[in-house]
């Protein structure tokens, strides 16, 4: 069923999946997000990018009901998300949150099957269904190898793609990702980037994702958005919302933008802070 | 398929396990029953237990006590050690157990309070009373502590302990003064906060029992919610699940299994916290395994401090003070064990 939805989803591309508008939200009395507006397409990537600080963490967990927002709204499929309940938005998105507690003595497989919370009765018993979306989920994130290792004696980037397992096994047609690649080296970095990007286009899964690395979000991105100060400054394709100018005004960043001589898609070059120039 | 033999592999340790400690807690069994002044055979126990006209008063009188001081160590010792393994959970914290998390002090108060200033201020207090006063202190006490120990955001390991080490010492002070008050009566008092077993009746351990048997549904439901908050907070909410309603059920469940297993034998200390402690490296933290393991490695903890107690006489030990006709109570031995325990555990903690 879910299948058939992403698949009808996929005929009508310029669907938003997550529609936030006016978001006005922060900690305490101080906002954080002054009136933000962000769309995810469904059965593309989109990607959150901006400064330490300017609210794009804020802006996931405004979307994924982690924070509330003092003003303004965040639509699943044309549902506020507030008038959800937990169980119902978790299965209809996603989250791989930031730094997510790894108890010890867990197996992947263990950790994997929390993924199906939503999906299951009060006493947590899994069906059929429950252990076809445990393997799949297992399977398409190259950890059959290590289904039965406990979580904590795993390197950092097999531990994220259990993270991602996890993800995959509440089988939702969106996911939400804030800065998935914290703490990876450069090639577990990648290799986690590349497989969001298999997800994406093998199985329709509409992505949001915050992203630190500039090159990593114009890699992935059909969409980026530009967050400073708790406004979207940028907004459009990698192409059009990454610009010089951009890069000097927002992340003080003295860079010129080329075209990756394989893809073609945007690579910025840094060349050092603004105050260096 | 090529999962294929490690998980047979993993099924035949897990079945190895299982049958290792049913073995172990069948041999605790009869030991506890069997050995002591009257040694009891199988025959002679089943004799003593119908009060054959072929058992002697001594075999009747000893398969009667033993038994029910035995079946008393089991319950209290798998309520505790399940409500350990439950707070752990729930405070993602490997210090938590009963005694840190102000359950047990706050049972114990109660108990203590109700027993000298209540209502029916007399010792013959029943058993459900006991269970019902201990079982709304201690909540009271565990949501505090809960409380307490989250008003900073994420709960803190050792601003747990300070918060028990304060709260522990609040309690302490206002049943000092209930023993002050309490007469003749604070003798007995002072038997059941140190955790003695002895002279358990029929009507306790079924009332016990029964208390624990109407926790089991909603210590079932306690486990996937307990599975999905060890995750954190945010992947809970992110996997849908409901995080303020779980910690509630989590806490109060623990509560209430704490309460009714020290109801009748009063101060069991640590059990709670040492019990998932032995159990985890052998089972791991999936609830669905640890609960009851961590269960039965409480119920053997209590059944082997029992089993010291009751057979080691303290005139036998080198003792400063004259202990002639005195027992020392199983809770003594659990103090000891888990103390050194808990130091270990902070050691690898901190």
């Amino acid at each position: 069923m879910k299948r058939a939805k992403t698949t009808s989803s996929e005929a009508q591309p310029l669907e938003a999946a997550v529609r936030a508008s006016g978001v006005i939200a922060g900690y305490g009395d101080t906002p954080l997000l002054h009136g933000v507006d962000v769309s995810a397409m469904s059965g593309r990537i989109t990607t959150l990018v901006g400064p330490n600080g300017c609210g794009k963490s804020t802006m996931l967990r405004a979307c994924s009901r982690l924070l509330e927002p003092t003003s303004g709204s965040v639509l699943i499929d044309g549902d506020d998300v507030a008038s959800l309940s937990t169980r119902e938005l978790a299965k209809r998105m996603a989250l791989l949150a930031q730094s997510p507690v790894v108890p010890g003595h867990l197996s992947v497989r263990q950790l994997v099957e929390q993924g199906r919370y939503a999906h299951v009765g009060a006493l947590g018993m899994l069906r059929r269904r429950d252990d076809d979306a445990i393997a799949r989920a297992i399977a398409l994130t190259g950890l059959s190898d290590f289904e039965h290792r406990d979580v904590d004696t795993l390197s950092g980037g097999e531990r994220q793609r259990a993270w991602l397992a996890l993800a995959l096994a509440q089988e939702s047609p969106v996911l939400l990702l804030d800065e998935p690649t914290n703490h990876l080296d450069v090639g577990a970095q990648w290799e986690l980037l590349e497989l969001v990007q298999q997800l994406n286009r093998n199985e329709g899964t509409t992505v949001l994702a915050v992203l630190h690395e500039l090159n990593h979000a114009a890699k992935l991105a059909d969409h980026l958005i530009v967050i400073d100060d708790g406004r979207v400054v940028a907004s459009g394709a990698p192409w059009e919302a990454l610009t010089v100018e951009l890069l000097r005004d927002v992340f003080r960043l003295d860079a010129s933008i080329i075209a990756d001589p394989r893809d073609g898609l945007p690579v910025i070059v840094q060349h050092g802070s603004v105050s260096s120039q | 398929m090529s999962s294929h033999s490690p998980t047979a592999v993993r099924n035949e340790r897990r079945a190895l396990l299982a049958t290792i400690t049913v073995l172990l807690v069948a041999f605790g069994l009869s030991v506890a029953i069997g050995v002591g002044s009257v040694t009891l055979t199988p025959s002679s126990w089943i004799a003593g237990l119908q009060r054959d006209s072929d058992a002697s008063n001594r075999e009747i009188i000893a398969a009667h006590a033993r038994t029910t001081r035995a079946a008393m160590a089991v319950l209290a010792g798998f309520g505790l050690g399940v409500s350990g393994a439950l707070l752990q959970a729930l405070y993602r914290n490997p210090l938590a157990g009963p005694s840190i998390t102000g359950v047990s002090q706050g049972a114990i108060t109660a108990v203590i309070v109700w027993v000298t200033f209540g209502p029916a201020a007399t010792a013959e207090n029943g058993t459900v009373v006991m269970a019902l006063v201990a079982i709304v202190g201690g909540s009271a006490s565990g949501l505090a502590t809960y409380g307490i120990s989250r008003l900073g955001g994420s709960v803190d390991p050792m601003r747990l302990i300070l918060i028990g080490v304060l709260l522990g010492g609040v309690l302490a002070s206002a049943t000092s003064f209930a023993l002050l008050r309490a007469g003749e009566r604070a003798p007995a008092i002072i038997r059941w906060i140190s955790g003695a077993l002895n002279s358990t009746s029929w009507d306790e351990v079924w009332i016990v029992a029964g208390g624990l048997a109407l926790l089991a549904p909603f210590t079932l439901w306690c486990i996937p919610l307990g599975n999905a908050l060890a995750l954190g907070d945010e992947s809970a909410h992110a996997i849908g699940q409901s995080v303020p309603m779980a910690r509630l059920a989590m806490l109060l469940t623990a509560c209430a299994l704490t309460a009714v297993s020290i109801a009748r034998v009063g101060g069991l200390a640590f059990v709670g916290l040492v019990a998932p402690h032995l159990a985890r490296p052998r089972v791991g933290s999936d609830l669905r395994r640890l609960v009851p393991a961590a269960g039965l490695a409480g119920a053997g903890l209590v059944l082997i401090a029992d089993g010291l107690a009751r057979n080691l006489r303290p005139s036998t030990l080198p003792l400063p003070f004259d202990t002639a006709n005195n027992t020392l109570p199983a809770g003594l031995f659990l103090a000891v064990f888990g103390g050194l325990f808990f130091v270990r555990t902070i050691r690898r903690t901190a």
